[in-house]
């Protein structure tokens, strides 16, 4: 855009550099300002390119769980069920009840915590120094306590197996979840009686970086940030897959398309997930957690699937390309973070400086992902 | 009336003043580990056969096993060496394990200056599970009973 001025001016090119508190892990922007106004943005990817999809190829279809675990490091839950569920798809392989229902609890409480990082580090973007993020890490600690006790590890799971999961739930886990989802609603209710009515912040997030519904569609955004635009589309509801067409949940909608929208759709979300794991926990059967007859290593048949999930940030989509044998001939996956980011554009243009920083932190970037 | 909100927000904020801190005190408390935590590798000698399933199940190729055939038939394990650099603790190799040889439960207190000196070979690891088993009643992690717990083992322990 071209702003005429009376006297001469020289575009600045500042450089929001890899290394950056505001932009939630290793992403370069680089900005053409004009004064304090965007001109133009250029955002350069790719430090954190780690071949996932090539190292994918190399693992067998237990060792490359871990591999979905580190591409999207806050909903490991979510990325694993994608890969999971398009092995079975492939290999015609049906998960008992059970482990599907474990499957669900385990990818919502995950979105839980995944919004918990989101509204702490976004807190901290717009200024609160710190108070955001310890409220919201002490809730997403204490999701992250009940995982160890169910999986063994605090982040990187590798529970979920082709065919079902990878252990049965502990004893007494049921009654720790409830608590658990306790302390998770009195959590967002700090963060809504801290942030959500603030002047300061809704200065700072009200009719920022605002993307139509059209616009949103265009660029393919998926997850909180098209439904903040007004789109209703949650792939939970319109294309269910596992356990979800017999779950009762409402979706968010924003009015406005601008950053409070996005904050506010992802504390809503958290709230439908507690939900939802309440309903889980109330229609767990009883059964096995793996089928009977699985083989020791697992071989797919030729052949290509697609199969996509909602994860905390989007559709998390995985092609899944077999040439028969018991690794992946080609893995791809769909990251819904890459897909948002090319939004930026558009949304950060004609906004002031300050409030690019907004922008990119209402994304809820996860360069692992982008950059896989 | 402008400022409702941040006079909201900081009711939040003072009603915190009155709640229990969530913070362990560490080192003088520590936060308790539950019975699954996938921790460190331990490897158990007196069980190992040999026969490097889990050095196939792992998924970074930390694992090295060497053998030589015994004139009795079973293997002697000539190296056996696992990469602590490389290791992600996905603990698939325990379970890929059929003589639970190798298993999850060591301490992870295991830092080093040298950062060579995390690649373990047989000696090392050894000595690793001797500690443990001494600290812990002469059980492996997964319940079964060490067949030592004698003056005998206690002594070779030391002498390492």
């Amino acid at each position: 855009m071209v702003i005429e001025h009376e006297y001469e001016t020289v575009d600045l090119n500042i450089n929001m550099g890899p290394v950056h508190p505001a932009t939630h892990g290793v992403f370069r922007a680089v900005l053409a300002v004009d004064g304090e106004l965007v001109v133009d943005v250029d955002p350069v990817i790719g430090y954190m390119h780690r071949g996932g999809e090539k190292l994918s190829e190399n693992l067998d279809y237990r060792q490359g769980i871990g591999i979905q675990d580190r591409t999207d490091y806050l909903s490991q839950m979510n990325s694993e069920q994608a890969y999971v569920m398009a092995a079975e798809k492939l290999a015609g392989i049906e998960p008992p009840p059970r482990a599907e229902w474990i499957r669900v609890l385990c990818a919502e409480l995950n979105r839980c915590a995944s919004h918990f990082m989101f509204l702490g580090a976004y807190g901290q973007d717009i200024g609160t120094f710190g108070t955001a993020f310890s409220y919201a890490m002490r809730e997403r600690e204490r999701v992250m306590d009940l995982f160890e006790e169910l999986t063994g590890e605090r982040m990187m799971y590798s529970y979920f197996r082709v065919g079902g999961v990878a252990w049965d739930l502990p004893a007494g886990f049921e009654r720790k979840v409830k608590t658990l989802l306790r302390h998770v609603l009195q959590g967002v209710n700090d963060f809504e009686g801290l942030l959500s009515q603030n002047e300061v912040f809704l200065a700072r997030t009200r009719d920022i970086g605002v993307l139509t519904g059209e616009q949103a569609l265009d660029y393919g955004l998926t997850g909180p940030m098209l439904r903040a635009s007004g789109v209703d589309w949650d792939l939970r509801r319109d294309e269910p897959y596992s356990v979800y067409p017999q779950l009762k949940f409402t979706v968010p909608l924003g009015q406005n398309g601008d950053c409070w929208d996005r904050y506010n759709m992802r504390i809503q979300e958290i709230k439908e997930s507690v939900k939802l794991v309440e309903q889980c926990l109330e229609m767990l059967p009883a059964g096995p957690i793996m089928p009977d007859k699985m083989p020791r290593m697992l071989r797919l048949p030729v052949g290509e699937i697609y199969v996509r999930t909602e994860n905390p940030r989007g559709e998390y989509g995985i092609y899944l390309v077999s040439k028969g044998g018991n690794k992946p001939y080609r893995l791809k996956m769909r990251s819904p973070c890459f897909c948002n980011l090319s939004a930026l554009r558009e949304m950060c243009i004609g906004e002031y400086l300050s409030d690019a920083v907004a922008i990119i932190g209402a994304l809820d970037l996860v360069m692992g992902e982008v950059d896989r | 009336m402008y400022g409702k909100g941040i006079a909201k927000g900081l009711a939040m904020t003072a009603k915190h003043l009155f709640r229990k801190p969530v913070t362990v005190q560490f080192p003088e408390e520590t936060r308790p580990i539950p019975a699954r935590a996938r921790t460190n590798l331990l490897w158990f000698d007196e069980r190992c056969t040999g026969c490097s399933t889990c050095a196939q199940a792992c998924p970074d190729g930390c694992i090295l096993v060497q053998t030589a055939p015994n004139p009795d038939g079973t293997l002697e394990k000539v190296r056996y060496e696992i990469d602590f650099r490389l290791c992600m603790y996905c603990g698939l190799c325990a379970e890929a394990c059929p003589y639970e040889a190798i298993q999850v439960g060591g301490r992870l207190d295991d830092a080093v200056y040298v950062f060579d000196n995390m690649y373990r070979d047989k000696h090392a690891l050894t000595v690793f599970a001797r500690d443990y088993l001494a600290n812990n009643h002469w059980t492996y992690p997964n319940g079964m009973k060490a067949p030592f717990g004698n003056d005998r083992a206690e002594a070779v322990t030391k002498t390492e």
